[in-house]
């Protein structure tokens, strides 16, 4: 992605986001909330347990803007964004 | 006239910030140390940087409110195999893109400056309300920061911009009077809690030139700030040592019940 430009620094977008499947319930906070369309849900193959059915998945993680939108809303605490919950 | 300033000049503190910090923690009893706060604008950045270029570095991104925590000794978000006590951070550094935009190291993305992300997070029934409160949290211009020096008061390299104090109201409400002790006055506070460390009480005291105080935000007690009994005040670095012997004084002013019957 291209970088936004200011007077003299830039701000670039991306970053490393990993989302630990045991704590994700798939309840589509982070993908609703995320502006930049970073998450999407996904079924998880063969899962039997109605409420595990999907997860969250980081399809865009070079477009995140660091806004940690996603952290402050997901309640099972189950996303890390470059190692930082 | 004056040439560019000597090293020494630069960095050379002008006051004695272990003796003041000393005294502020024993006289409000502070679980941590208050922090110190430098700034260096873009505009001169590469003859100030090189005076803080032995100073540690973070290991991998981190947001400010966490730099915060690190240095004062309450956590080690650095990254680092030992915590700390001054850190320099650069844009390439932070995790939080609303905590460096808000002291100047480049302009906000674009979701969060228009009003949508906190529109996205319920938190305005509109966007023009989410777009009109964003603009109005105190921030420095798009790019002219390029470097912020974070650390432990007692270890301070250089005179601080900013000194930030933790501690819970009755701390906090220490500072207030000594604040005015000698000029009078009311602490007009500005406050919202967003962007609390950064905004609140790092760019709002260097922007107005006078103490803030604020309840922090909600980023920072879910990334840092993990006791919801603090609170902070700002301080502009060149305030604090007579903040600190007001504060002093105040110890042996009459109490009121030393005054005349009729007069308490």
């Amino acid at each position: 992605m291209e970088a936004i430009k200011t007077n003299s620094v830039e701000f670039i977008p991306g970053a490393t986001i990993t989302i630990d499947d045991d704590r994700c319930i798939g309840c589509r906070k982070c993908v609703e909330v995320c502006p930049e369309d970073v998450y999407e849900l996904v079924r998880r193959p063969g899962e039997t347990d109605p409420n595990k059915e999907f997860k969250s998945v980081a399809v865009a993680p070079e477009k995140c803007i660091l806004c940690l939108s996603c952290l402050e809303i997901c309640a099972k605490d189950a996303i890390y964004i470059d190692g930082q919950q | 006239m004056a040439g560019p300033l000597l090293k020494e000049q630069l960095i050379k503190p002008k006051y004695d910030w272990k003796k003041l910090t000393d005294q502020i923690v024993e006289k409000l009893e502070l679980k941590y140390e208050p922090v110190g706060i430098y700034l260096i604008p873009a505009k001169h950045a590469e003859r100030y940087e090189k005076f803080f270029e032995n100073f540690a570095k973070p290991n991998g991104r981190l947001t400010y409110c966490q730099a915060v925590d690190t240095v004062r000794g309450a956590a080690n978000y650095s990254k680092l195999p030992e915590r700390p006590d001054v850190l320099v951070l650069k844009a390439k550094d932070f995790l939080c893109s609303a905590g460096a935009a808000n002291l100047g190291f480049y302009d906000l993305p674009e979701p969060i400056k228009n009003g949508e992300r906190d529109f996205l997070l319920r938190r305005f029934p509109s966007i023009e309300t989410s777009k009109v409160t964003r603009e109005m949290i105190p921030h420095f211009e798009a790019g002219s920061t390029s470097s912020v020096v974070v650390f432990k008061l007692s270890k301070a390299p250089v005179d601080p911009h900013i000194v930030l104090v933790f501690g819970n109201p009755a701390q906090i409400l220490s500072l207030e009077g000594p604040y005015v002790m000698k000029r009078g006055g009311r602490l007009e506070i500005d406050v919202l809690g967003t962007c609390g460390v950064c905004a609140e009480m790092t760019v709002s005291p260097l922007l107005n030139r006078k103490m803030n105080l604020s309840t922090l935000c909600g980023g920072a007690r879910s990334h840092a700030f993990k006791d919801p009994t603090e609170m902070g005040a700002g301080v502009p670095g060149i305030e604090f040592p007579e903040l600190v012997e007001n504060l002093l004084a105040r110890q042996n002013i009459p109490k009121r019940q030393d005054l005349p019957k009729e007069l308490q």
